[in-house]
């Protein structure tokens, strides 16, 4: 999925916390938005997700504007165009593993296929955990059960933040490579926040970002 | 995987929390539940007792008193009037029926009615089997009656005197049955009725034994207006004019039922407090929980859900504990009130049972509802302004 971005700025309490000129993410790609803390990694990953929107400019998405878009409208263009996976991975702690998945597809208000939340999990060596609740999990199989969910709805456009934050260096890369393999399988474009630098040469593309003190 | 059932999860994943909560609904709504269930069947009782009876007419005294005694036969006479002048009365013109009671026995805790046929027809009655008493010291008995004391045709029974039980019995007057009649679901079902003349031999025999010569008496009359002028008339005409006393038995239990709802409406609006601090409970239980739980709705709203369907979450979660909570205090009114009916059962007369539907417990449930879902509504509208990249960032540390 295309991401165009251009002029766009984004404030937090008078403080610009994010500048950037102009930015284009073609369909396919995997890119990584680097940078030290404070440079606006997530502020964009946000925007682009349509989880904020930027003080300034224009970030367009598959050729859809965001900022026409009304609340109701971006919600349900998140739900179904893209997944997202968050640093500190959230799966709701009350249902299974398997209803954490579907739960994804529910609220896009697609139809809950189980027999691909089932399918996924396997792929990710997670099959026999369908039942499990997320308490139960370690934190890689945690990680694991929230990228099938960012999956489980086929997005065009997948996001991850700080994916290896705590993780060691084996488990880092094993991140790493399964963000970009199923990325790939998926054919989905994958944008990923980090400022480890560990990983800093697994993506085809990368947008440093620069420091804004503090 | 529903929004229903998350919320259901989340409430099940607190299971403290929730049962307080289930428990305050529940205690409040099965309060007033029962109330309600109590005073309706009352009521009907009441109104069926008195079904087709304008006036009671009896010895002077406390008028709930004549209409307790004469028509539910819950409480002592308050004397007996001359035959003659309920004679007189009996052939007015204002009056079109005039059925008359002679009181003052019981049997195993049931009252002894001499009376006419009249009665029971008063009261729908059919007979089950036999037929109605001809001669004296003939009986014809309720539908409970004859359950209770496993009666049958061609069997006898003493009665004795008082109408609570305990009094010497009339060993030399057994009462011989001859007839039974179906339930009516009135106050009819727990009468054992004989003729008056029955009752006259009982106790004038009695009383001559002591050496006494009496008029005779009745104790009251059951009169049905000629027409609905008579109630403006006849009753001060009695009142005024003649030894005896007149009680309308609309205007009695009128009068009974106020003093009874004040005591309602004490027992009714405790009820409500219970109702208030379950929503109260919902509120602080809710708040603290999506305090807890803020992280989570970022994520729902990360996943696509509207500002709307999160509002809905919570609403849902608030409404499903009400809900909950007032079927179970449904549930706990209706059984309380078949036990209490069961346990009451020859006191109460029968008149409590859970098997029944009042239309005030459907606004009830409505109203605990609405309720829950109003106290769920300010940490369900915090839930709704949920800004998803601050709180996840938050999360982020």
């Amino acid at each position: 999925m295309m991401i165009h971005v251009h002029a766009l700025q984004h404030r937090f309490q008078g403080r610009l916390v994010l500048d950037v000129a102009d930015w284009q993410a073609a369909p396919g790609e995997t890119w990584l938005l680097a940078g030290p803390s404070g440079s606006g990694k997530t502020t964009l990953l946000n925007i682009v997700g349509g989880l904020l929107r930027p003080s300034e400019g224009r970030i367009a998405v598959g050729g859809q504007d965001l900022g026409p878009l009304s609340e109701a409208a971006l919600d349900t263009f998140r739900g179904r165009k893209i997944g997202i996976v968050f640093q500190g991975v959230n799966l709701l702690a009350p249902i299974s593993v398997l209803e954490n998945i579907l739960l994804a597809a529910k609220l896009a208000g697609l139809a809950p296929d189980a027999a691909r939340a089932k399918a996924l999990l396997a792929a990710l060596d997670i099959g026999d955990k369908a039942d499990a609740k997320p308490a139960s999990l370690s934190h890689g199989q945690a990680q694991r059960v929230a990228l099938a969910r960012a999956l489980m709805n086929r997005p065009a456009l997948l996001l991850a933040d700080e994916p290896t934050a705590n993780l060691d260096d084996r488990q880092a890369i094993n991140v790493v490579e399964l963000l970009t393999r199923q990325a790939v399988e998926h054919g989905a474009t994958l944008v990923v926040a980090s400022h480890d630098g560990r990983i800093r040469e697994r993506f085809a593309k990368r947008l440093d970002l620069p420091g804004r003190g503090r | 995987m529903t929004l229903l059932r998350l919320a259901l999860a989340y409430l099940v994943a607190r299971p403290l929390a929730t049962a307080l909560t289930l428990a305050s609904f529940a205690l409040g709504v099965g309060t007033i539940a029962l109330l309600l269930i109590g005073a309706d069947q009352l009521e009907r009782a009441a109104k069926q007792g008195a079904k087709g009876i304008d006036l009671v007419v009896g010895a002077k005294g406390s008028p709930i008193q004549l209409v307790l005694s004469s028509i539910f036969h819950v409480d002592v006479p308050t004397g007996n009037i001359p035959l003659d002048e309920a004679d007189r009365l009996a052939k007015h013109p204002l009056v079109r029926s005039a059925v008359p009671l002679a009181l003052g026995d019981s049997s195993d805790g049931h009252r002894i009615v001499g009376t006419t046929p009249a009665l029971p027809a008063l009261y729908g009655a059919q007979l089950r089997e036999g037929r109605y008493w001809q001669a004296p010291m003939e009986a014809t008995l309720g539908a409970f009656v004859a359950e209770h004391d496993k009666a049958k045709i061609g069997g006898n029974f003493v009665g004795a005197h008082g109408v609570t039980s305990g009094g010497p019995e009339h060993h030399d007057h057994p009462y011989n049955v001859v007839g039974i009649l179906k339930p009516t679901g009135t106050v009819i079902d727990r009468l054992i009725l004989t003729s008056i003349e029955s009752v006259w031999a009982v106790h004038e025999e009695h009383h001559q034994g002591a050496g006494e010569a009496r008029p005779r008496e009745i104790t009251a009359l059951l009169i049905s207006y000629r027409s609905p002028l008579a109630a403006s008339t006849l009753p001060r005409e009695i009142n005024g004019r003649t030894a005896l006393q007149a009680a309308s038995p609309a205007y009695e239990m009128a009068r009974l039922f106020a003093v009874f709802g004040v005591a309602l409406d004490v027992l009714r609006g405790f009820g409500a407090i219970l109702i208030l601090g379950a929503a109260i409970g919902v509120f602080a239980s809710l708040t603290a929980a999506l305090e807890a739980r803020r992280t989570d709705m970022a994520v729902l709203r990360a996943l696509g859900a509207s500002r709307a369907k999160v509002l809905g979450f919570v609403l849902i979660e608030g409404t499903i504990s009400a809900l909950a909570g007032s079927l179970i205090g449904l549930a706990l009114a209706h059984g309380a009130a078949e036990i209490i009916g069961h346990v009451f059962e020859d006191s109460a007369g029968g008149v409590l049972s859970g098997a029944t539907w009042v239309g005030g417990e459907t606004w009830l449930v409505a109203l605990a509802v609405a309720t829950g879902a109003f106290a769920a509504l300010i940490p369900a509208l915090r839930a709704y302004r949920t800004d998803v990249a601050a709180t996840l960032a938050e999360r982020r540390g």
